[in-house]
């Protein structure tokens, strides 16, 4: 569990002496084991936020608790050992091979070279690179998706239960972007990471955070759970940030089998569980149906989606 | 980042066929023609006296102006002859030069001198052209471009074989051998010490100063003012304040260290490698994906883990590339040494032009030249390799 309490960095600018604020009294609980989406227009302090976290930038007020222990009573480079790091930049090595890169906090922290070979061979396969074609490539060799998966298999390398990413995603095009998210959901779901995501995409923060914290001028404007700020937004900012086609954005991130019910699927359209609610609305309006048949992986019926689960859930 | 894309096939023939390699080959072709109607050999009587012009054969000539035409016409239609064809006619330029030595030589007492003229030198720099032009075209295959260095192997069997040694300036070398060999040793020894002055002082620096913006100016600055300054001007500025160091602190005179000699030599030459050592050590070291630097420090680097395992790999060819250039620099400045007595091959070519003779000259100087391609492509091929191995175009 990370815990910010009043937390707050202040620049002072040299010349004029005016003083600003990139974060500014900000106390937040970041649950164990979910994701936690830092959310915000850009310069609204997430960056800094996140990086007051493994001490890349040191706050000038307040405290960060890491499982109840203030973070400044370690040395920085100990604290970021135990905490995966992930960046928009991605920031491979580019020297190194992949399997290397991948074992670079292991090797710091002094493990046995056999073993964290092994072990950036299982996270390869973890992330859905095969090792056997992957591990000896240059970074210059990979996709920016390839990359990427790489980049979170270096920051998952030494089991850290905490992971900051910054804008993971970010760099990469919608197609890249989507299957990589897809991917990184099902590896949280595995391995139950307490995450800090830092995004600007309010589509992102929706889709993998189980908490969202929605930042404005470096102070919290709302924090809670994506449908919280979706239907109960607490100001007119955090109404106007999300935009008017929130809800129909909500379903986008909601599958057809996370609505289904158990129920009689007999002769109704069938779609598969994978799809998002917003493309089954789709579905239902064309077919002219009230209700649909929703597939498991093996082409089961799993349960029916009804109209009136989706006007429940928007 | 998007996957290397592969070069789409060469086709040889269109790329001969482009406009700027024609006029390579026509370069090379017509200086090669222009060769064979020169003179190419002088005779004279002793190392210092006037003497005769010598002309080609009519059969080598025209064999060499039918080269000479062969190299621009052919470029067209069989671009894959062409490295072969720019080495043969490279080759046959050393050759003819060990040929009308020794013919102008024949029956000439010990003391007289034949030496290359006009058309030998017009011709290899034509046929060297032509060499130039064939690796221009960038033939996929690997065998065809090895054959443009077949003028290697004829050179190191001419000159081991001693074909060669009736041209005048291996008359003068041996004559001279041991001089030679102690000169191209203390030339040798002027450059590495340079040079390894300038890496041991400019490296740290440049390290220093890559996270300090204000000094890294000041530091550029002065390094820049130093370069600007002519290189003889350099070395008479330094007589006089080590003259009075040596004079003031007689220890250092033990030292070897004088107003004249190898002292100021080796000062001026570390002040001069120091420029390009720190310019582009600070370039490389700056130049380092951010990306990367703030990756390893997020993942628990120290500052000194980031900078060997990240920073000075990622910085090192950029950085070998400028100690290249200042090696290259100071092998030309190292021949100007002997102005203030530190020897080298400057030697040669100092007691030539003080003598008038052109085989002293050419006895310091091709060396030289040599000496500084060598060096390049050393350093070059050591680029290749580090870049190589560490995956960056
Ligand atoms: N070193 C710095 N000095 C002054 N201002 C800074 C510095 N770093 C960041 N800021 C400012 O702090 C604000 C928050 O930055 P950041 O956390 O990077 O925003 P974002 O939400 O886009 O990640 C921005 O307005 C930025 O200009
Ligand atoms: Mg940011």
């Amino acid at each position: 569990m990370i815990e910010l309490q009043h937390l707050e960095k202040k620049y002072v600018n040299e010349t004029s002496g005016e003083i600003f604020y990139a974060v500014k009294d900000l106390s937040l609980v970041f649950p164990d084991g979910k994701i936690t989406a830092l959310l915000g227009p850009s310069g609204c302090g997430k960056t800094t936020t996140l990086r007051m976290i493994n001490r890349l930038i040191e706050p000038t007020g307040g405290q960060i608790l890491l499982d109840g222990q203030d973070i400044m009573a370690q040395r920085p480079e100990d604290l970021r050992r135990q905490i995966g790091y992930v960046i928009q930049q991605i920031g491979l090595f580019p020297h190194l091979s992949v399997v290397q890169n991948v074992a670079t906090v292991p090797d710091l922290l002094g493990r046995p070279r056999a073993q964290t070979r092994e072990r950036a061979r299982e996270l390869l396969e973890l992330v859905g690179l095969e090792p056997g074609q992957f591990a000896d490539k240059h970074p210059h060799e990979l996709s920016g998706g390839q990359a990427q998966r790489v980049g979170v298999a270096r920051a998952l390398a030494a089991d850290p239960p905490v992971l900051l990413m910054d804008e993971p995603f970010g760099a990469l095009d919608p197609l890249a972007r989507d299957k990589l998210q897809e991917a990184f959901l099902d590896i949280q779901r595995r391995l139950q990471k307490t995450i800090v995501l830092v995004t600007h995409d309010i589509d992102e923060a929706l889709r993998l955070g189980d908490r969202v914290a929605l930042l404005t001028g470096g102070e919290l404007a709302q924090f809670g759970t994506p449908n919280d700020l979706v239907r109960h937004p607490e100001s007119e900012f955090v109404r106007q940030f999300l935009g008017e086609d929130a809800l129909l954005r909500q379903l986008a991130g909601l599958t057809a089998a996370q609505l289904a019910q158990p129920g009689d699927a007999t002769g109704l359209p069938q779609i598969s569980g994978t799809l998002n609610v917003r493309s089954a609305l789709s579905v239902m309006l064309g077919q002219r149906s009230d209700a649909l048949a929703v597939l498991d992986a093996h082409g089961q019926v799993q349960g029916v989606l009804t109209w009136q689960a989706l006007e429940e859930a928007g | 980042m998007t996957p290397s894309t592969l070069s789409p096939e060469v086709k040889p023939r269109r790329l001969a066929a482009q406009p700027d390699v024609q006029l390579i080959f026509w370069l090379g072709g017509m200086l090669m023609l222009v060769a064979c109607f020169l003179p190419w050999a002088l005779l004279r009587p002793n190392r210092l006296a006037a003497g005769v012009y010598q002309n080609l054969p009519v059969a080598w000539m025209v064999l060499g102006a039918v080269l000479a035409l062969a190299v621009p016409l052919s470029a067209r239609v069989l671009p894959r002859i062409m490295p072969l064809l720019g080495g043969t006619a490279l080759a046959l330029g050393f050759y003819l030069l060990g040929a009308r030595m020794t013919a102008a030589m024949l029956d000439q007492p010990e003391i007289a001198r034949a030496s290359a003229s006009s058309g030998l030198w017009v011709w290899l720099l034509g046929a060297g052209i032509a060499v130039y032009g064939a690796g221009q075209i960038g033939l996929p295959e690997r065998f065809w471009s090895w054959l443009a260095w077949l003028w290697l192997p004829v050179l190191i069997v001419l000159a081991l074989t001693g074909q060669l040694a009736a041209w005048s300036v291996l008359r003068e070398l041996d004559a001279q051998q041991a001089r030679f060999l102690q000169e191209v040793g203390q030339h040798l020894k002027l450059v590495l010490t340079g040079l390894g002055l300038a890496v041991l002082i400019g490296a740290p620096l440049a390290v220093w100063v890559s996270r300090r913006p204000r000094a890294a100016e000041a530091v550029l600055g002065f390094a820049n003012g130093i370069q600007t300054i002519p290189s003889l001007a350099l070395l008479g500025l330094l007589i006089a304040p080590l003259g009075a160091l040596a004079n003031a602190l007689p220890f250092l005179r033990q030292l070897g260290v004088s107003g004249i000699g190898t002292a100021p030599a080796l000062t001026a030459l570390t002040l001069y490698a120091l420029l390009p050592v720190l310019r582009n050590g600070l370039v490389a070291l700056r130049g380092v994906s951010p990306g990367a630097l703030d990756a390893a420090r997020g993942m628990g680097m120290t500052d000194n883990q980031r900078f060997w395992r990240v920073q000075l790999p990622l910085a090192l060819p950029v950085w070998l590339s400028g100690i290249r250039q200042a090696a290259v620099l100071l092998v030309g400045v190292a021949s100007i040494a002997q102005l203030i007595g530190a020897g080298g091959l400057g030697y040669f070519i100092f007691s030539g032009l003080q003598t008038a003779a052109s085989d002293l000259i050419l006895l310091g100087a091709i060396p030289a030249a040599l000496l500084a391609i060598g060096v390049d492509a050393l350093l070059r091929g050591l680029e290749v390799l580090l870049t190589r191995q560490w995956g960056r175009a």
